[in-house]
């Protein structure tokens, strides 16, 4: 354009023109929002609000997009908005984040968890202490602990050549037979640990199997001297004769007066 | 929120988009540090939000400060030297030429102020006749497309040049 040339060449001619170095254009540029900021800074005009829509607005000026100070007030509003739902949405995630990690921690950091154990043994033991449970156990001791001077206890019967499932069947019976007569306060069954302090009688037994004939040796033991005070065994080939093998064994026993004195 | 009616600072912050460039590029011939001058469009512009209600020309305003704010400067940078004069400073090219020059310079000047419109016009020629600003730039500047810069700034040339042909400069190149 000549008109263009010819203004150019006037101004230039007669100083009118005061160049500006490009490096400078841009730093204008960049200055121009920290300028605006720090001046209603100055003046104390400046919330977080109005520095959002002075954002808002100067950028928009440098994409040649001119919006005005209104418009720029409601984008604010709208990014203020927006960045407070999502903040308030990942302090809140965060926070359940937390909760769960809290659980997690006893089981990370050995310290934890090994006072969170502490306290739930504390608990248990203050549990067993209770009145009730330790009334149970003094009835039970006294049951156990009767007037009685000679308690009977009835081992499992040792398998030899037979099954152990057969053995204890043998042993079962003979148990429940002699306690069906004599009563819990004077026979136990020692598989039981509780009260085998008050036994002073044991019986001991084997149950053994030589082709089809079976044999049941019982022997009771004084446990205060180690004398054996009862010492039988019965050989037996069919049902019948073991039944009977059986109860002659217990009349024996029950009958035995070193047994029960 | 104060989005209903505009508030001080609205319009302090639309005057400040307006005319940070001019009083940047007013300031930084006379200062020559970008930093420097800065500072002082700062005080400049802290003083316009000062004095925002009585200022019935914000142009005419913001020069006369932008003088005593750079003669503050140079006072303080030149303790030593009392006898600075603030409109040598501004006004040194018409100093530096007498007589025929100074006159076609006063001629010219007054067809560029005599056909100046508005602001938006006073910017353009600013921008690009005085301060050699790129058209891009200055559509940056001042939020507007490029090609309403440039055809604003043709159309304001050619009024110029018409102006000084009624003033009897019948020929531009007898200026040059």
């Amino acid at each position: 354009m000549i008109e263009l040339d010819l203004f150019k060449r006037l101004t230039e001619k007669y100083k009118f023109v005061e160049s500006i170095p490009v490096t400078v254009q841009e730093f204008i540029l960049r200055s121009r929002m920290r300028v605006l900021q720090s001046s209603l800074k100055a003046v104390g005009d400046l919330g977080f609000f109005y520095n959002i829509v002075t954002k808002v607005y100067l950028k928009s000026h440098n994409i040649g997009f001119k919006l005005s100070i209104t418009a720029s007030k409601y984008i604010a509003a709208a990014i203020t908005a927006t960045v407070s739902a999502t903040i308030a949405t990942g302090v809140t995630y965060g926070v359940y984040k937390l909760s769960k990690i809290e659980f997690d921690l006893t089981e990370i950091i050995p310290g934890i968890f090994i006072e969170k154990r502490r306290e739930e043994v504390r608990k248990e033991q203050k549990k067993i202490e209770t009145p009730s449970i330790k009334q149970k156990e003094h009835q039970i001791d006294k049951q156990v602990s009767g007037p009685v001077k000679t308690r009977l206890g009835i081992a499992a019967l040792v398998p030899s050549g037979v099954d152990k499932v057969e053995a204890e069947s043998v042993g079962r019976k003979l148990y429940q037979k002699i306690l069906k007569l004599k009563g819990s306060k004077r026979v136990m069954h020692l598989s039981n640990d509780r009260g085998h302090k008050n036994v002073n009688r044991h019986l001991l037994g084997r149950l053994s199997k030589l082709g089809e004939t079976y044999v049941l040796a019982v022997r009771v033991v004084n446990s205060e001297n180690g004398d054996v005070i009862f010492d039988k065994s019965v050989i037996y080939s069919d049902d019948k004769t073991f039944e009977d093998g059986i109860e002659d064994v217990i009349n024996e026993i029950i009958s035995k007066k070193r047994i029960w004195e | 929120m104060e989005t209903k009616s505009k508030t001080k600072k609205d319009e302090y912050t639309e005057l400040f988009t307006e005319y940070y460039h001019v009083v940047f590029n007013a300031v930084y011939p006379k200062v020559g540090n970008e930093n420097d001058t800065e500072d002082i469009c700062q005080e400049v512009f802290i003083a316009l939000y000062n004095n925002l209600e009585k200022i019935e020309s914000v142009r005419k305003w913001l020069f006369g400060t932008l003088k005593n704010i750079v003669y503050q400067y140079y006072r303080k940078k030149y303790s030593k030297q009392t006898d600075i004069d603030i409109d040598d400073v501004f006004q040194d090219v018409s100093l530096t030429f007498v007589n025929g020059f100074k006159d076609a310079r006063i001629e010219i000047s007054a067809a560029i102020e005599d056909e100046i419109k508005d602001e938006t016009e006073r910017m353009i020629v600013d921008l690009i006749a005085f301060h050699n600003y790129s058209y891009t730039y200055v559509a940056k500047v001042m939020g507007i497309t490029k090609r309403t810069v440039q055809y604003r700034y043709t159309q304001l040339v050619k009024r110029i040049l018409a102006n000084l042909e009624t003033k009897g400069i019948k020929n531009i190149e007898d200026l040059l």
